[in-house]
C-alpha cells in the first residue's frame, strides 16, 4: 500500500478534511465523519489487504527504490517531490497521502488542523488588500486567487529553559537652572541582571522550500489547537515532510531566544535615564523538540510580470508577503498630503501675521 | 528759503556718517586696570578706530580692577551707557570687558552688535581669547577679539535665528512650509510602504511561559558623577527697547 486515499464509508467517494466544520464531510453523499470513524475505516482497509509477510517485505523494498506512487482511485502514477507527504492525484484530483513520508522519524507528534477554509482565506486576503492604500486597484481580485494552496508545513517546536545575564552602564541625569546657567548632573552606574526563563513552542520551519522570513511573519500559532497527529487531517491538503532536521534549525532558534532573553533582562533595568548593555551571556538547558505540522495557505500572484508570494497562517489568518506598490497611488497620496499640509501651514502663517 | 533749508538738510544728511565717525574718534580703549603698555594701547586704539569705520559698530575695550560688586554683564551695560557708547541712533556696538576683579572676560553686545553675535558666536570668540588671558597676554586677547569680531561682522553677517528675529520674506516662509509639506508627505508614504506587507508580531513575550521569567540577581552600583554647565540661550525674539546680549567666561 503506497498511498492512502480516505474514502467515504457510504458511497466510496474521496474524503477531505473540512476546515469550517472541523470534520470529514463527503462531497458526494454529504455523510459526516469524525476522526475516529475515519481511522476505523483505514484499519478495516488494512485488514482486508491479504498480503503475506514475504510479499510485504518485497513491497517495501520496491517502495524504497521507487519515487513514483500509484493513485488508488484511477491507477495513474502520482508524481511528487521527495518531500511531499500529502498531495492530489494529478489526473483524478483525489486527495492522496503518502504514508511512508510520515512514518518513523518523519511521523509528526502533533498537528494544528486548518481552521480557515479556502474561501475564508481568499476573503481575508481581499479584506487585507483593501486596507492597503498603495496597492494597485486591479490587484487582489477574486479570480486571481484560484491558486490558493493549503499546505501543512513541517515545523520544529522547541521548549527550553534559558538562563542568562546582561551587564552594562546606566546613567541618571538631573538638570536644573541656577542663574543663567543650566547645570546637568549625570550619575553613572554599573548595572547587571541575572535571570532565568522558560520558553515554550518556539517554532522553526523544517522545510527548505518554505521561505524562512515568510514563515516567521506568520507566527505565532495558537498551540491550544494542537491535536495528536493523524494522517486523516492531511486529506484534501498538501503536506511536506521536513528536510532540515532539528539540529539544522537549532542555531536560528537560539539566536532568537538570545535576543528575547537579553530584552527581558534589559527591561528590568528601570529608573535610569540611559542604559547601555555591554556584555551579555545566555545559556540553554533542557532543550526539547517536537515535530509538528502547521497549516499555511500559500499562493503566488502574477502581477505586471512579477511574481508575488504570499503565505497566510491557516489558523489565525495572519498574512506574510509583500504587496506591489502603485506608483500613481503613492504619488497621489504624497501630493495630497503635502498639498494639504502646505495649505494649512500657509493659512495659519498668513492668519498669524 | 525753503530751497536753502532743503540744501542744508541734504548736506547734513550726506555728511552725517562722517559726523558720527567724528564722534568715534574719541578714546575707545579704557585701560582702568593698567593691563596694557603705552604702545599696546595705541595699537589697540588704532585697530578699534579702523574697525568702527569698517563695521559701523561702536567698539570699546575696557579693563577694570574694581567692578563695584556688579556682575560683569551689569558693569559692561552700565559702562556702555555712562560713556554714551554706540554707533548711530540705536547705539549699535560691542564692548570687550576684562574684569580683573573676578578674573572674568565679558563680551557685551548692543542692538546691531547683538544681531551679529549670538551665544554660539560669542562662545567661539571666547574660546580664542581665554587662552591669552589665562597667559596674562591681555593686549593680545583684545587684539584677537577685534580681529575675530571684524571677521564675523564682515564675512558672516547677521545671525539668522530660526525663531524669526530677522524679518524673513514671505517667500522664505513659504519655502519653509513647502519643506515641511514635502517631509510630511514623504513620512506618510514611508509609513504606507512599511504597512504594505505583513510584519512580524513576535516579541520577547510570545513564547515565554507565563510567570517563568525571574530575575535572580541585580546589580546597580554607583561609581561617579559628572557635571556640565551650559549657559542658557537668550530668547532672541524682538521687541521695543535696546537689544542687549553678551556672554563671558572666567580665566
Amino acid at each position: 500500500m503506497g498511498v492512502i486515499v480516505y474514502k467515504c464509508i457510504n458511497c466510496g467517494g474521496p474524503l477531505a478534511f473540512k476546515a469550517e466544520t472541523q470534520d470529514w464531510t463527503c462531497d458526494y453523499c454529504l455523510s459526516q465523519f469524525t476522526e475516529e470513524e475515519v481511522q476505523q475505516f483505514i484499519k478495516k482497509e488494512e485488514q482486508s489487504q491479504e498480503f503475506s509477510a514475504e510479499e510485504q517485505v518485497r513491497e517495501q523494498e520496491f517502495q524504497e527504490k521507487s519515487v513514483g506512487y500509484s493513485c488508488t482511485s484511477c491507477g495513474a502514477e502520482i508524481v511528487t517531490d521527495d518531500t511531499t507527504a500529502a498531495t492530489f492525484c494529478y489526473y483524478c484530483h483525489n486527495p492522496t497521502i503518502i504514508p511512508r513520508r510520515l512514518e518513523g522519524e518523519f511521523r509528526p507528534e502533533k498537528v494544528i488542523p486548518f481552521k480557515l477554509s479556502k474561501e475564508k482565506a481568499a476573503e481575508l486576503f481581499i479584506a487585507w488588500c483593501r486596507k492597503k492604500p498603495l496597492l494597485p486597484r486591479v490587484f487582489g481580485s477574486q479570480s486571481q486567487l484560484e491558486k490558493l494552496t493549503g499546505i501543512y508545513v513541517p515545523f520544529w517546536l522547541f521548549d527550553c529553559d534559558v538562563s542568562g545575564n546582561v551587564q552594562g552602564k546606566a546613567t541618571k541625569v538631573r538638570s536644573y537652572v541656577r542663574g543663567d546657567t543650566r547645570i546637568t548632573e549625570t550619575r553613572h552606574y554599573r548595572v547587571g541582571r541575572e535571570g532565568k526563563a522558560i520558553f515554550q513552542g518556539v517554532p522553526a520551519d523544517g522545510s527548505k522550500k518554505m521561505d524562512d522570513d515568510l514563515m516567521a511573519i506568520l507566527e505565532p500559532f495558537d498551540y491550544q489547537d494542537l491535536e495528536d497527529f493523524s494522517m486523516s487531517y492531511l486529506s484534501g491538503y498538501y503536506a511536506e515532510k521536513y528536510d532540515m532536521d532539528h539540529n539544522e534549525v537549532y542555531p536560528q532558534v537560539t539566536q532568537l531566544l538570545r535576543t528575547h532573553m537579553q530584552t527581558l533582562l534589559t527591561n528590568t533595568i528601570q529608573g535610569y535615564s540611559t542604559v547601555s548593555i555591554q556584555h551579555s551571556n545566555v545559556k540553554f538547558h533542557n532543550v526539547k523538540v517536537s515535530y509538528c505540522l502547521l497549516p499555511v495557505w500559500m499562493f503566488t500572484y502574477q502581477f505586471q510580470g512579477k511574481t508575488y508570494v504570499f503565505a497566510m497562517n491557516g489558523q489565525t489568518g495572519k498574512i506574510a508577503g509583500e504587496l506591489p506598490i502603485s506608483k500613481a497611488r503613492a504619488f497621489a497620496w504624497f501630493g495630497g498630503v503635502a498639498a494639504g499640509v502646505f495649505a494649512i501651514l500657509s493659512a495659519g502663517g498668513l492668519f498669524l501675521w | 528759503m525753503v530751497r536753502q533749508i532743503f540744501i542744508i538738510i541734504a548736506i547734513f544728511i550726506s555728511f552725517s556718517p562722517y559726523l558720527i565717525y567724528a564722534e568715534g574718534t574719541e578714546e575707545r580703549v579704557f585701560d582702568q586696570a593698567a593691563l596694557f603698555s603705552q604702545s599696546e594701547k595705541e595699537q589697540l586704539e588704532n585697530l578699534v578706530q579702523s574697525m568702527i569705520q569698517h563695521t559701523e559698530l561702536d567698539i570699546a575695550i575696557v579693563t577694570a580692577d574694581d567692578v563695584q560688586g556688579k556682575s560683569s554683564a551689569d558693569y559692561a551695560h552700565d559702562f556702555y551707557n555712562e560713556h554714551s557708547l554706540g554707533y548711530g541712533s540705536t547705539a549699535d556696538g560691542l564692548l570687550y570687558l576684562i574684569n580683573m576683579d573676578d578674573r572674568e572676560v565679558y563680551i557685551y553686545t548692543r542692538d546691531r552688535g547683538y544681531d551679529y553675535f549670538d551665544d554660539s558666536r560669542i562662545d567661539k570668540v571666547l574660546d580664542q581669547v581665554v587662552p591669552y588671558l589665562s597667559d596674562g597676554q591681555y593686549a593680545k586677547s583684545a587684539e584677537t577679539f577685534l580681529h575675530e569680531a571684524e571677521r564675523i561682522v564682515l564675512t558672516e553677517g547677521i545671525v539668522t535665528s530660526p525663531d524669526g528675529e530677522e524679518e524673513g520674506s514671505i517667500w522664505t516662509e513659504f519655502a519653509i512650509y513647502l519643506g515641511i509639506s514635502v517631509v510630511a508627505g514623504g513620512a506618510v508614504i514611508v509609513v504606507m510602504i512599511l504597512g504594505n506587507r505583513g510584519r512580524s508580531t513576535v516579541h520577547e513575550g510570545t513564547y515565554l511561559k507565563d510567570g517563568s521569567f525571574q530575575v535572580t540577581n541585580r546589580m546597580d552600583q554607583y561609581y561617579t558623577t559628572t557635571v556640565t554647565r551650559q549657559r542658557i540661550q537668550r530668547n532672541r525674539s524682538g521687541g521695543s527697547g535696546p537689544r542687549i546680549g553678551g556672554g563671558g567666561r572666567s580665566f
